[in-house]
């Protein structure tokens, strides 16, 4: 669908694009992560044609260029913060910017679908930051796009928007919507992402399913006893990879071949257990872990 | 583009300021016409006629303004970016807006004109007719009619040199002051030039020169003051006026697009 081939991106004589490569799938959620500076914006505003670059970008095999913007009628998207006309209602913004024969039916949809309709009458200029966030990226969906990019699109939004808008993205996903998403909420991505794109100092690090990213990440077992230290005494000297957090001892999932006999080593020693479970590190230690 | 004009159109008469204005110049040409009732000395019914009842000194304040707060109120809105992130070029974007425009000053014109005939009718019915020859040797409807025009054409090339400063500057107040500025500095001192042009003939190419063409063309002699035929001062007009568009054109491009 999207093809993003050897994007480069100079401001003056600074580079702060390096040969970027990725692809986003019909119906795929591509999470665009990265610290700040790194250029996901950047990446964002060259797919969607107003920042210049050398390379090749394609939606649908249609090149995109700040002169060739063909192939963004198909495209919805949300970039650094909503736009918005603060003497118009929210409702005016949607039917504005509504393309096609059932425009009405379009704004009422989305008005419903991203729970606009308590303020969707009211002027934009009485919006909080969380309404602006969610009449921005209901702006972005009104015209039911192929392809939706969001640049942080959790702005500002309460938890009930933001798993509202997280069931949206899923339910959109699944009638074939794909969606380029960057966030610093990276447990939210993490839940709707189907592959991801980590990009650092403008450096394409990685692009990958979120599952072979998640995939290099170590599980470890974490014990709760009335005695961490001796336990985590004991099982070094038998050779489990171990370190004592807080109130547990954390035990490298990797060095564990038997747990009966690691549970055996501990009751042994009359130490009582109170917890015991397994822990995933998750996608924010595997961007630490990648970047770093 | 059709999409774009409407869109634009949709915004425009959806700011509150436009309806204002609308109902200011309907009072404001209506005031006119009651002063000269009270005050019969001041002005002379023919004359408030021959000028819309002052109708396009009013509009030239407003298309500048609207001309000069396009873009920066669309940059405070944050809303021009996701104007330009569309299937539509960053050209057609700006032109849209300029057509728009263009459009909002026929409609206020047109609706000066009839504004006009109808106090003339309401006000003046018994003062004159509409066939009533003026210096110009025309009827006084005729007279009327070129005077809008060349008023017109004026706001026009004013307007070209006001955009191509929208499009300079994220403030729209350099713009404004220009604008109005230049509208009264060519009243004023139209004299001043027209004594510069004769003494240097190449002046006659001043861009300034070239509002003076809507004038010309309801006044032929204007020519022995502007050194320019009609044809000449039509191309200078129209070259100029393109030269600001395209210019605009260009530095928005480059200011929105890197």
């Amino acid at each position: 669908m999207l093809k993003v081939n050897n994007l480069d991106k100079w401001f003056g004589k600074k580079q702060v694009l390096h040969q970027i490569s990725f692809e986003i799938k019909p119906g795929r959620v591509v999470g665009l992560i990265g610290a700040n500076g790194a250029g996901k914006t950047t990446i964002m505003k060259t797919i969607l044609g107003i920042s210049s670059f050398t390379g090749d970008i394609r939606l649908n095999d249609q090149k995109i260029t700040i002169d060739s913007h063909d192939a963004l009628k198909d495209v919805g998207a949300l970039i650094e913060y909503p736009g918005l006309y603060p003497y118009l209602t929210g409702r005016e913004q949607l039917y504005l910017f509504t393309r096609g024969n059932d425009r009405r039916a379009k704004v009422d949809k989305v008005i419903e679908e991203m729970h606009l309709t308590t303020y969707a009458d009211a002027k934009a200029k009485h919006y909080s930051l969380g309404m602006k966030q969610k009449l921005g990226i209901a702006l972005a969906l009104v015209n039911k796009p192929s392809l939706v990019i969001l640049d942080e699109p959790m702005n500002g939004l309460d938890p009930k928007a933001t798993r509202e808008l997280r069931e949206l993205i899923l339910q959109k996903k699944a009638e074939g919507t794909s969606f380029l998403i960057s966030s610093h909420i990276l447990s939210e991505l993490q839940k709707v992402a189907d592959d991801v794109v980590i990009i650092n100092h403008g450096h394409l690090v990685t692009s990958n399913t979120m599952s072979a990213v998640l995939a290099r990440n170590e599980s470890y077992l974490l014990l709760q006893t009335d005695q961490n230290n001796k336990v985590a005494q004991l099982l070094q000297q038998r050779g489990y990879q171990v370190a004592v957090e807080e109130d547990s001892v954390k035990v490298a999932r990797d060095s564990i071949q038997d747990m009966t006999a690691l549970l055996h080593a501990v009751l042994d020693q009359n130490i009582a257990i109170h917890d015991i479970h397994e822990q995933q590190d998750d996608l924010e230690n595997s961007l630490l872990g990648i970047i770093e | 583009m059709f999409t774009l004009l409407k869109q634009e159109t949709y915004k425009l008469l959806k700011r509150p300021s436009f309806i204002v204005f609308w109902l200011f110049l309907i009072v404001f040409q209506l005031a006119m016409a009651i002063f000269e009732k009270v005050y019969p000395q001041t002005f002379q019914p023919e004359n408030l006629f021959l000028n819309d009842f002052y109708a396009p000194v009013v509009i030239v304040f407003y298309i500048i303004a609207v001309g000069s707060t396009q873009l920066s109120s669309e940059n405070q809105y944050g809303t021009l970016k996701a104007l330009l992130y569309r299937q539509y070029s960053s050209s057609k974007v700006l032109v849209s807006k300029w057509l728009t425009l263009l459009g909002c000053a026929l409609c206020l014109y047109s609706s000066s004109l009839v504004m006009t005939l109808l106090l003339k009718v309401i006000f003046f019915q018994n003062k004159f007719g509409l066939n009533l020859q003026v210096s110009t040797h025309q009827p006084i409807w005729q007279a009327m009619l070129m005077n809008t025009v060349s008023e017109f054409l004026t706001l026009l090339f004013l307007a070209a040199f006001v955009l191509l400063l929208a499009t300079l500057f994220d403030n729209s107040t350099p713009a404004i002051i220009v604008g109005i500025s230049a509208y009264f500095v060519v009243s004023v001192f139209n004299q001043l030039m027209f004594m510069l042009i004769d003494q240097h003939d190449w002046l006659k190419w001043n861009p300034v020169n070239m509002l003076n063409f809507g004038a010309q063309l309801n006044s032929p002699k204007l020519s022995s003051l502007t050194h320019l035929g009609i044809n000449q001062i039509m191309i200078g007009y129209i070259a100029y006026g393109s030269i600001f568009l395209i210019l605009g054109l260009v530095v928005f491009r480059r200011r929105n697009l890197r």
